[in-house]
């Protein structure tokens, strides 16, 4: 879908909600939140003080409210937690409104960011599996980083890839000669590869990549969509594409991103 | 018994489980891993860490097991310290550990000693590690008898990464009604091949295991329970790479719950199935002396597929579970096998199948306080979530569960927002509350869709462990047959850790770490 028929169908979409209530038309230069009645701009809100709950704790949450500009404020709910917390729950109006007709629809075409739709997204799109290969140069304790974006378990709670049903993940493991490595890509049949390397004592992770890279821009096997990724706990992307990666991840990435990138270019190129 | 079950089905499940992991057990038996023997110097009382280079320093027990090297652990590090303490009678944990960096061990050392020699020399040491833990075992069962009496346990997980933090927050949780406070671990410390040392701040997503935290969090848990009157339990974790360290450590701390789990590891993190499993009867050996409640992670596998072929699944893997628990001696009553709700709002009667499980898992495992786990995946409507969170505790107090662990309406506990954790405790208690007799009262139509669901699933188990027999257990799991991933018997992480025992092989702790 090109981006000019999607803005269309955005249009499209506008128009209908306007008609959506019958006979009384929206103005679309003035939307606010819909409570009792249509344009009474009505809130609710929710939230926890650091104070005992006591006889003040109702004209807290009430002026709390109103010096956010918010009219008619109602404390419909009031609660101790303990003996320093109180809960409260308001209802507000306000006469905040947005002019939808200013507003450009989103006219990318993103990726979803989430696992699932992702997954639906490389069903429709491509109607199989992207195999995604990962393998790291150095030793075995090297490969946390890539271990934790490809183990089911994931990081941080969310799983990694072969936790993805759009993915087929080949974990190559580690102490990989790099030409092996290579070989090991074209038997599988990569469209990405993860490779990991972590400084040791004498090593410099920027060499071992760049030979790694050119061993890959050198194989005619290799499909030209390969996606080439490195991984390594201080790695950037400015860094990974100076060396002529696609991109580069370090510690503290959510398997989702390194998924999102895989299936954000592979689609561009294929 | 309310489903009306095929008790000879179930018995020919235990049957089939048994014989599924007995060439296992046999083979547990005569192996032995570094983390095994990193545990038994652990019990032996060799504590500290030294700096190997600026900044980076491991643990005394890693850098002994590895001059020892695994050629000489062969015999059982035990054997060896018995030798090297012959040598040296006089010296501490302390000194003999340097002794040992500095000089290595003699090839000889153990030459003239045998298991009952060994066990004469080390008597203090060893004597000392039974002491605590179950001088720790007596204590924590005089504390549970404060209560809570005659509803689930509410169990909140946790972990800011900063053990100052989270001792602050669960003491905070506990006053709120909260009975367990588990402490998730830094994200893939299960990959780790050493146990950091000393109270930590700087976890990812979790807190380090560390003795000095456990420490910690127990003693402020001991704190608040004599506070609120109500005792207040520790869970941990300890799967992965230093699973019987961290069981160690665990056990002379006074921890709870723990959750020891190889299947997981092996699936979830792809750690090499062999090693977890010798890991993994060592550290169920020290569960069971100090009492502890033995926790499984099954319920994880479940991210695609079909709600029924998970649950075979899962309920297969509980079978298994429970037959290597009782080869190392754990009861019946301290095995908490994992189970997570899953009710999809969109399939007709999905509440109905979730009732039938649970149920099901009730009756399998009648002694078992089940660890009952909320809907994992959430969006981010947090008025829908809170009704799921409440039709899962109804499904646990319709069906006697004894753990729920909280779910809030933005996830799980762990980062949640206070507001949401006090929604979610607040739901609990007016469930429990309101709905307290419901287990006594309940009772199922014969033949009606809860009784032929679990019949069904019954049978679906039996099928699938009768083809997990024939295959071998190790070999199911190079097909898949959990989560759908394939792991190599010899692939993952960990394995060049896996060694024979020796015909002389000793270790104090295997003997009459289930002596109770």
């Amino acid at each position: 879908m090109s981006g000019g028929t999607m803005r269309k169908n955005r249009e499209q979409e506008d128009q209908n909600m306007a008609t959506d209530f019958g006979n009384i038309s929206v103005d679309q230069t003035q939307i606010r939140p819909l409570g009792y009645t249509l344009g009474d701009g009505l809130l609710r809100l929710s939230f926890m003080l650091p104070i005992p709950f006591g006889n003040k704790t109702r004209a807290v949450a009430r002026r709390l409210a109103e010096t956010m500009g918010l009219k008619n404020v109602r404390v419909t709910h009031l609660e101790a937690v303990d003996h320093a917390k109180s809960f409260c729950v308001v209802e507000a109006q306000t006469e905040s409104s947005v002019d939808v007709t200013t507003l450009l629809a989103d006219v990318s075409d993103p990726v979803p960011s989430d696992r699932d739709s992702l997954c639906h997204f490389v069903k429709d799109r491509l109607n199989r599996r992207l195999i995604v290969a990962g393998g790291c140069l150095g030793p075995e304790s090297d490969s946390v980083v890539m271990d934790t974006l490809f183990n089911m378990a994931g990081y941080m709670g969310k799983p990694g890839i072969e936790a993805y049903p759009c993915f087929s993940a080949r974990h190559l493991r580690a102490d990989l000669d790099p030409q092996a490595l290579v070989h090991k890509l074209v038997d599988v049949r990569a469209d990405a590869i993860v490779v990991c390397k972590v400084a040791g004592k004498n090593d410099d992770v920027v060499a071992d990549l760049t030979r790694f890279i050119r061993m890959l821009d050198d194989d005619e096997a290799l499909p030209d969509h390969l996606v080439k990724i490195c991984v390594s706990p201080r790695m950037t992307t400015e860094v990974a594409e100076d060396m002529g990666y696609d991109a580069g991840f370090g510690a503290g990435t959510l398997p989702l991103q390194l998924a999102q990138f895989i299936v954000q270019t592979v689609i561009e190129r294929v | 018994m309310k489903l009306n079950l095929d008790w000879d089905l179930v018995a020919q499940c235990r049957e089939l489980a048994e014989s599924t992991v007995h060439p296992v057990k046999r083979y547990i038996d005569m192996h032995s891993t570094v983390s095994v023997e990193r545990a038994v110097l652990r019990l032996l009382g060799f504590e500290g860490s030294n700096e190997v280079s600026p900044g980076y320093s491991l643990p005394l027990v890693n850098l002994i097991i590895d001059r020892v090297g695994k050629e000489g652990l062969r015999d059982g590090a035990a054997l060896i310290l018995a030798g090297m303490r012959k040598k040296y009678p006089r010296l501490s944990q302390q000194k003999l550990a340097e002794v040992i960096l500095e000089e290595g061990v003699g090839e000889d050392i153990t030459q003239d000693l045998n298991a009952d020699k060994a066990a004469q020399i080390l008597k203090p040491w060893i004597d000392s590690a039974f002491r605590q833990i179950d001088r720790l075992r007596y204590k924590k069962e005089e504390m549970r008898e404060l209560g809570p009496i005659g509803r689930p346990l509410k169990m909140v997980e946790m972990a800011t990464g900063d053990i100052n933090e989270d001792v602050k927050q669960a003491r905070g949780l506990a006053r709120q009604g909260a009975d367990v406070v588990s402490v998730v671990r830094s994200t893939a410390q299960s990959l780790l091949e050493y146990v950091p040392e000393g109270e930590t701040t700087d976890g990812f997503g979790g807190t380090f295991a560390t003795r000095a935290n456990f420490s910690l969090m127990r003693e402020a848990l001991d704190d608040v329970s004599h506070e609120i009157r109500s005792y207040i339990r520790l869970c941990q974790y300890s799967s992965g790479l230093c699973m019987p360290e961290i069981s160690a450590l665990a056990a002379l701390e006074g921890v709870d719950f723990l959750v020891n789990d190889a299947l997981y590891g092996t699936v979830f993190r792809d750690l090499n199935i062999k090693r977890c499993l010798i890991d993994q009867h060592f550290s169920r050996l020290l569960v069971s002396r100090s009492g502890m409640l033995m926790v499984t992670g099954e319920e994880n596998y479940c991210p695609e597929g079909d709600v029924a072929s998970r649950h075979t699944q899962v309920l297969a893997s509980h079978f298994i579970n429970e037959q290597f628990a009782k080869a190392a001696s754990v009861r019946d009553d301290l095995m908490a096998v994992g189970h997570a709700f899953e009710v999809d709002p969109k399939i007709e009667d999905s509440f109905m199948h979730e009732l039938a499980i649970a149920q099901l898992m009730r009756e399998l495992f009648p002694r078992a306080p089940i660890k009952f786990l909320p809907a994992k995946v959430k969006g981010g409507d947090v008025y829908f979530n809170q009704v799921m969170d409440t039709l899962f505790h109804i499904v646990g107090l319709m069906t006697g569960q004894r753990i729920h662990v909280l779910g809030t309406p933005t996830g799980s506990f762990v980062g949640a927002s206070s507001q949401d954790r006090f929604a979610a405790l607040k739901n609990a208690n007016s469930v429990f509350k309101s709905a307290h007799s419901l287990y006594d009262d309940i009772q199922f139509v014969t033949n009606g869709k809860v009784m032929r669901y679990a019949r069904m699933m019954l049978e679906s188990t039996h099928k699938f462990l009768s083809r997990m027999r024939s295959t071998g257990l190790l070999e199911s799991l190079e097909q898949g047959a959990f989560a759908d991933v394939s792991r190599n018997k010899d692939g993952g992480r960990g394995l060049d850790g896996v060694f024979a025992r020796s015909r002389r092989y000793y270790n104090p702790f295997l003997t009459t770490g289930a002596s109770r």
